[in-house]
């Protein structure tokens, strides 16, 4: 029997577990058969990114289900897809990755074009052949690209909007407009104006992200959308994110003009949702959605919060919300501050209460019963935390008189950071778990022991708490290196070292700014030593990483113990494989060859 | 306490396994067959009065699997007897990229003719996790080849003609890593 005679699923799979574009292109070039599994495999996902420059989460050592083409190599796919149709078949993602260069953005619309084409051409259902295209942040967006492409626009006259014009009026043009343009059926698309809603296809489920240009006053004032709930009815909408606060509030103001809420129907706009993603600034912003949006239904739920404060009142009558909003159906939850402004640039001491205990992150810490009750969060498996109090690390002092120049840390502080964290563990089926600000926001404050004990660190002399654990071979060699570094004076202006290496590994992430939390683990990750231009001292950093991997043991080992069924953990930008064998627990960190077992 | 009805699988040459039900239940194509045929204490099925038939095993035919093919797959379902995995794998894809278990690696250790045969009775058996181990198996005798190897790896015949051949390098040529 050959390898060839194997029945078809049985070779996709194959192929499938094939994660490098070069293991495929030989494998294309074998034989006839093996070609057509090849070459679906190689043209099914493809990232136009460097190489050098990303990582991939659970997978650089193993390769990715992308196939990588670098941006200068763009051309030449086009030409591919030009000369032979069939593959233009194949392709069910494309994206484009950080390092995407806007002057490329001709090739990338006649890529587009040409996928769509053969899409709308040969489809038989909704979601066959590509079913994702996308741009990283910007102003480009997959709706925009369908009006530019389309002829039926350019023949519109432009056309401004007054105060008193009728809205009635405007809307059989912009359906005239849809049934012409036939955006075709994607698994999500972004909107940065409301009346795109209008342009979606209907009949199959569908993601949204809605990013409306803050910038433009058109797109966040209150313009009754009439049609508006009835197109959310017809829309089978199954996730549903919002980039900022200024779209949650446009839209939900939107659709509450459109719709006033009729009890028992208020909830009808999205039957079939159930992922929300909220960015929010005041708790009142939270009450509108959860009109509109049945929370017990979702599983999976991200709150971002935005330069929140918030006051006594309001915190009160926030308790019961917390609930109604953290349901107990969640099974994946994302919770994020977005702190614009940090201790690196405002000192003062009113500042500092900010980042003690008034924001809707603490409230909500506080108040919920998921955070509080380990029943209630049972189901939850998959948690990005991160309240990203400090954008780098400031100096601290315990002494009160210092807070002109360093942000000052007292027991009280130091007592609530512990109990804050521990409640992390009332999630205890976690099986993703992703703290992004852990090296910076947590590490410093607390202090772990083998036995699983967990204490507060009141020794802020130096950042010593972070590679003095380990006293192995590599890691006395490591230190040296590190102490070099620390006094070279060519890193950054006033930047101490520590901060260099956490930032590095922090830029290895997503920003939260510009990207959801609940799937941040499916975007590849920067290899910031690459993007950063540091390269060049690659050994050095990678020696230094190890370090602080090593030091990081007995969090490691405290953090398998208390969720027993974590398998992922994505720290401060290392990402860790938990296995769980026999012999004992194995934590490796792929990306920096790093492994030890617990 | 009643006690548990043997089963007993019958191979494609006639040869006869009798296993535990656990073991057998690896393969979900036999879990939903027992299922109907036996159900498990406590939901017991209409037909469980003939107390007479009760003693006599079940035989489930297995007629796309020979006895040496099933010898292997029994051992690895006895390894894996204790183990649940989970339904939803197939869509995973951190497991599936996740590297072989050193075990399942060692198992399927195998000639090609057997590690195809083990594969193929995976497939038509439904045991998921034996077949994702079979296909990395199967990946892993291709990574870091180049065609000519991969060719005499498998013993495939290059059936391109020289232009066919470069017309695919230049249609890849965008995906080679530089």
């Amino acid at each position: 029997m050959l390898v060839t005679e194997l029945p078809d699923n049985v070779l996709c799979q194959i192929t499938g577990g094939l994660r490098s574009t070069e293991d495929l292109t030989s494998l294309a070039l074998s034989c006839r058969t093996l070609y057509q599994y090849a070459s679906d495999a190689l043209y099914r996902n493809i990232l136009v990114a460097y190489h050098n420059n990303i990582l991939f989460p659970y997978g650089s050592s193993r390769g990715t289900v992308f196939s990588i083409c670098e941006p200068d190599m763009l051309p030449v796919l086009l030409r591919s897809l030009q000369e032979n149709p069939l593959l233009r078949g194949k392709v069910r993602r494309f994206r484009l990755g950080y390092d995407y260069d806007y002057f490329a953005a001709d090739q990338v619309l006649q890529v587009a074009e040409l996928l769509l084409e053969y899409k709308i051409k040969n489809v038989q259902y909704p979601l066959q052949y590509l079913r994702e295209f996308q741009f990283p942040q910007g102003g480009l967006n997959f709706l925009k690209l369908m009006r530019d492409c389309t002829d039926a626009v350019l023949t519109q006259p432009p056309r401004l909007l007054y105060e008193n014009d009728e809205f009635e009026d405007y809307y059989p043009e912009i359906q005239e407009i849809q049934k012409k343009l036939q955006i075709p059926a994607l698994d999500s698309y972004e909107l940065q104006d409301l009346e795109e809603i209008e342009l979606l296809p209907t009949g199959f489920p569908i993601n949204l992200e809605i990013c409306l240009d803050t910038n433009s006053l058109l797109s966040t004032q209150n313009i009754p959308h009439p049609e508006l709930p009835n197109n959310l009815r017809d829309l089978s909408i199954r996730s549903l994110e919002f980039k900022n606060s200024q779209s949650v509030e446009a839209f939900f103001t939107s659709l509450a003009i459109a719709d006033p809420p009729i009890r028992g129907l208020e909830k009808s706009c999205f039957p079939s949702l159930k992922k929300l993603s909220l960015s929010v600034s005041r708790i009142r912003a939270l009450k509108e959605p959860s009109r509109f949006i049945d929370l017990q239904k979702l599983e999976d739920l991200e709150l971002r919060f935005t330069d929140s404060i918030v006051d006594m009142d309001e915190e009160a009558a926030s308790v019961p919300f917390w609930d109604r909003i953290l349901s107990t159906g969640i099974r994946n939850l994302s919770v994020v501050n977005l702190n614009c402004s940090n201790l690196l640039t405002n000192f003062s001491v009113g500042s500092q209460n900010i980042f003690k205990e008034s924001n809707l992150f603490y409230s909500m810490l506080q108040h919920s019963t998921a955070f509080n009750d380990p029943d209630a969060c049972k189901n939850v498996c998959y948690i990005n935390f991160c309240m990203n109090n400090f954008v780098v690390l400031p100096e601290f002092s315990m002494d009160p008189e210092d807070y002109k120049s360093a942000f000052i840390v007292d027991e009280h502080y130091l007592h609530n950071k512990l109990l804050l964290f521990c409640k992390l563990f009332n999630f205890k089926n976690c099986e993703t778990l992703v703290i992004p600000d852990y090296l910076f926001n947590w590490k410093p404050f607390l202090r772990f022991k083998g036995s699983g004990e967990i204490l507060t660190n009141s020794n802020f002399d130096n950042t010593g708490y972070l590679f003095n654990h380990c006293n192995c071979p590599s890691c006395i060699s490591a230190r040296k290196i590190l102490i070099r570094n620390a006094e070279d004076k060519s890193i950054g202006q006033g930047q101490s070292y520590y901060n260099y290496i956490v930032l590095l590994l922090f830029r290895r992430m997503p920003s939260l700014e510009n990207n959801f939390g609940l799937d941040i683990l499916d975007h590849p990750f920067e290899d910031s030593i690459e993007t950063q231009g540091s390269s060049y001292m690659r050994s050095d950093l990678s020696k230094i990483f190890s370090l602080i991997l090593d030091n990081l043991v007995p969090d490691l080992a405290m953090l398998t113990n208390r969720f027993p069924k974590l398998r992922r953990l994505c720290l401060g930008g290392f990402l860790l494989d938990i296995i769980r064998t026999a012999d004992g627990t194995k934590i490796s960190a792929p990306h920096d060859n790093w492994s030890r077992l617990i | 306490m009643t006690k548990e009805r043997q089963i007993a699988i019958i191979t494609s040459d006639g040869d006869r396994f009798p296993v535990e039900r656990k073991v057998a239940e690896k393969s979900i194509l036999i879990k939903n067959m027992l299922k109907n045929l036996l159900p498990v204490e406590g939901e017991e099925g209409e037909d469980s009065e003939s107390d007479e038939e009760d003693d006599e095993p079940i035989e489930i035919p297995t007629q796309n699997v020979r006895s040496a093919v099933m010898k292997n797959i029994l051992e690895w379902c006895e390894h894996y007897k204790d183990i649940n995995f989970p339904d939803d794998e197939q869509d995973d894809d951190s497991k599936k990229s996740a590297p072989i278990d050193p075990w399942d690696s060692n198992f399927l250790n195998v000639d090609q003719e057997m590690l195809y045969e083990i594969i193929l009775a995976a497939n038509y058996l439904n045991i998921k996790p034996l077949l994702n181990a079979g296909c990395k198996v199967v990946a892993e005798m291709i990574r870091g080849k180049s065609p000519e190897e991969i060719r005499k790896t498998f013993n495939i015949v290059n059936d391109f003609t020289p232009e066919e051949e470069a017309a695919i390098r230049r249609e890849n040529e965008w995906a080679e890593d530089r």
